[in-house]
């Protein structure tokens, strides 16, 4: 039994803070709600209940799972780049401005359009590499920065260049339909970004744990003079690493566009960015977990959304109970001391049996 | 000094304990004596002093009692006078413990690692190192004593490529290397044991298997392409732990869960196992049991004696002149010393050198065939 705590450790540990966190919810849904049952039933039940919401779940996902992967490839080499939002946001938007422009058979425009819209994220998580690869710039704070540039950048285009004047509210062209992301499942909203997600997520996980470069950014991330030492070429890992974030999340705020609403329809900047991070932190960086968190905090999401529809608990109860329960997951040395007590008994143990 | 302050500092608390750990790898043997003067007046005064220490001789001449750990265990606790050197020493490991020194008389070859008015100004702009010249030949160990922080550090990391030098060559077999990188000079057939194992030698979180490849995991017998084969890679791990005796569950053990002296073994498995010709070996026994120790010294001087260069350079002079066939001091960034044959040589010759008190002129460690 205690072995199997040990390895497991941080397995446990993330469920046991869920459990908490949800305990917690429970309270505070109690506290507030007249009618405390049904909001509860509804919130952690309602988003599995209907093929919409579940659907929604799904789709919510897919943009989650990108930005966590881009995330974790730049944590993985300890590069606290957070650029993923303005990646995607850019790249989203330069990419509708290629699909909107151009014509060409289906066959090329999906895999162009989501190559454009990878290729200006890129550039946008290259930047903030160089910048510390070369000079030692915070990849932090230039990642923060950027963001706000591609934002506002990506919005310009979209606004004064790329604007449906007929369609009455703030949006692009409609994409042509050859740049059209398919629903795989007719009456959802499912569509085949989802099936991407899921294989650029094995794609990462095979990248970082089975090639000569995921091992040169793990060993960078994991002791960086050690990597310099052995001759590995820190300078390249820096900004290979941050490049392959904005292309990432550039590739999945594109599929976003070209699956759901096939216009660019953000306004204000969707949020995946910062989700990725929140994902890439519970998933401890690693591809797998990333998609398993991912679909967790859509589940979060959509059961908010249908605990701020269908009762009278506010959306914003929600974000508190979301946010409880990720502190109580990033917290490291959450039930370190129970770990330590287990493994000095079986040290112990062992001691006492030679 | 700095330890004596440290040392007055916790009597300003009115410490009636103190807990010293490894106090004197930064003190000449001089500095060491005056130091044990002090340790002898505190205990004069009532004081209780634990003495922590690797160094056998350091134990018999301060301590009252001993008390010898192995494997997180205590294995005794006597008086100090009930035991020799020897005996402190076999219980430490459990076996008998050679001391004799290994540096046999013989016929070096070629220099393989030639220096030349090597300098370093660091961005403080201060002189560390100053027209430091030398030579390693092929069969040769040659030791580099001094006091921590007189230059050795920023020597060893421009020798390996990890700091560009101010002006001055560095040549390995005969090709110049100044300014290559890393990876280029270890391609030149130079392998380098780091000062400190955590730094710069190990990536704690990493595996067993992970930190062995770090020099060669590009190269074909561990990939193909862009594909690491990992199946490969844990072989080859798994004959380095039985060949180096490492204490590791797995290949896939995380390095943070061996002791020091394995972590050290896991290191120097990977640096002496990269087929090198020169090894440049900094402080390659700090801080590890006196079998981990024994192990690295018999592994250097049998590389030695199958024609490798070693350049040697570490705090413990007994380290110093028990391996090394010629011995430099350095002092200040500058050599001042070259004892060209360490035989009869001790760390009392050494000591004044170290300190800065006595200097040979236009000292070099260059050798004219």
């Amino acid at each position: 039994m205690e072995k199997f705590i040990l390895k497991y450790f941080n397995l446990l540990r993330t469920i046991i803070a869920v459990l908490i966190g949800i305990v917690i919810s429970v309270f505070l849904i109690f506290l507030i709600s007249r009618d405390p049952g049904f909001s509860l039933q509804q919130f952690l039940l309602g988003p599995l209940l209907s093929r919409s919401r579940f659907s929604s779940m799904v789709e919510m996902a897919s943009p989650i799972i990108m930005c966590g992967l881009a995330i974790a490839l730049a944590f993985q080499a300890r590069q606290f780049n957070v650029g993923a939002e303005g990646a995607l946001y850019l790249g989203a938007a330069v990419g509708t401005g290629f699909a909107v422009s151009t014509a060409m058979p289906g066959f090329l425009h999906l895999p162009l359009t989501l190559l454009v819209a990878g290729g200006v994220g890129a550039l946008w998580g290259f930047l903030p590499g160089l910048l510390k690869a070369r000079w030692r710039g915070s990849e932090l704070v230039a990642s923060l920065l950027l963001n706000y540039v591609g934002y506002y950048l990506g919005l310009y285009l979209i606004n004064f260049h790329f604007r449906d004047k007929n369609a009455g509210y703030l949006v692009s062209y409609q994409l042509p339909k050859s740049a059209w992301l398919a629903q795989f499942i007719p009456n959802t909203r499912m569509h085949w970004g989802i099936l991407l997600s899921l294989a650029f997520a094995v794609l990462v996980f095979l990248f970082l744990y089975h090639t000569t470069s995921g091992y040169e950014i793990r060993m960078t991330g994991a002791n960086e003079k050690f990597a310099r030492f052995g001759g590995i070429n820190v300078f390249k890992v820096v900004v290979l690493s941050q490049l392959l974030l904005g292309l990432l999340a550039g590739i999945g705020g594109m599929s976003e566009v070209m699956g759901i609403h096939r216009r660019f329809n953000w306004q204000s900047s969707p949020g995946y960015g910062w989700d990725g991070v929140v994902v890439a932190i519970i998933g401890r960086n690693h591809p797998l977990l990333i998609v398993a968190a991912s679909f967790f905090l859509a589940y979060l999401r959509v059961g908010g959304q249908v605990l701020n529809l269908m009762s009278d608990v506010p959306a914003e109860m929600v974000t508190v109970i979301q946010s409880i329960i990720i502190l109580l997951i990033t917290a490291e040395a959450f039930l370190a001391q129970w770990r330590y007590r287990i493994t000095v008994r079986q040290a112990e143990s062992r001691g006492e049996a030679a | 000094m700095r330890q004596r302050v440290e040392i007055l500092k916790a009597l300003y608390r009115n410490a009636e304990l103190l807990i010293l750990d490894e106090p004197t790898s930064v003190l000449t043997p001089q500095e060491a004596e005056g130091f044990f003067g002090t340790l002898q007046e505190l205990k004069s005064h009532g004081k209780t002093i634990i003495f922590i220490s690797h160094k056998l001789r350091e134990v018999k001449r301060i301590a009252d009692r001993v008390t010898i750990m192995r494997d997180a265990r205590v294995i005794a606790t006597r008086d100090a006078g009930e035991l020799s050197e020897q005996d402190i020493a076999y219980l430490m490991v459990g076996r008998e413990i050679s001391s004799e020194r290994l540096a046999p008389p013989r016929s070096p070859g070629p220099a393989l690692l030639s220096v030349r008015d090597l300098t370093f100004v660091n961005e403080e702009n201060l002189r560390v190192l100053s027209g430091v010249s030398f030579d390693v030949r092929a069969g040769e160990i040659v030791g580099l004593a001094g006091v921590e922080g007189n230059g050795q550090t920023e020597l060893v990391r421009i020798l390996t490529g990890l700091l560009p030098a101010t002006s001055g060559t560095v040549a390995i077999r005969g090709r110049a290397v100044n300014g290559s990188s890393p990876r280029r000079i270890r391609q030149a057939g130079v392998a380098h044991i780091p000062e400190d194992r955590m730094e710069d030698g190990a990536a704690a979180e990493a595996s067993v298997q992970e930190n062995v490849i770090v020099d060669r995991f590009y190269k074909a017998d561990f990939s193909r392409g862009l594909i690491l084969l990992w199946a490969a890679v844990a072989r080859h791990t798994r004959s380095l732990i039985e060949r180096f005796h490492i204490l590791a569950r797995s290949p896939r053990a995380p390095v943070a869960s061996l002791s020091g002296g394995n972590i050290q073994k896991v290191v120097v498995a990977r640096e002496l196992s990269s087929e090198p010709e020169v090894i440049i070996a900094s402080q390659p026994t700090r801080g590890i049991d006196v079998g981990s120790e024994e192990m690295v010294h018999n592994l250097l001087a049998e590389a030695r004696d199958r024609g490798k260069a070693v350049f040697l350079a570490s705090a413990d002079l007994d380290e110093v002149l028990k391996l090394s066939n010629r011995v430099l001091v350095i002092f200040n960034g500058e050599l001042v010393a070259h004892f060209r044959d360490t035989a009869g040589l001790s760390g009392q010759d050494l000591g004044p050198y170290m300190l800065g008190l006595k200097k040979e002129e236009a000292a070099s460690g260059e050798v004219h065939p």
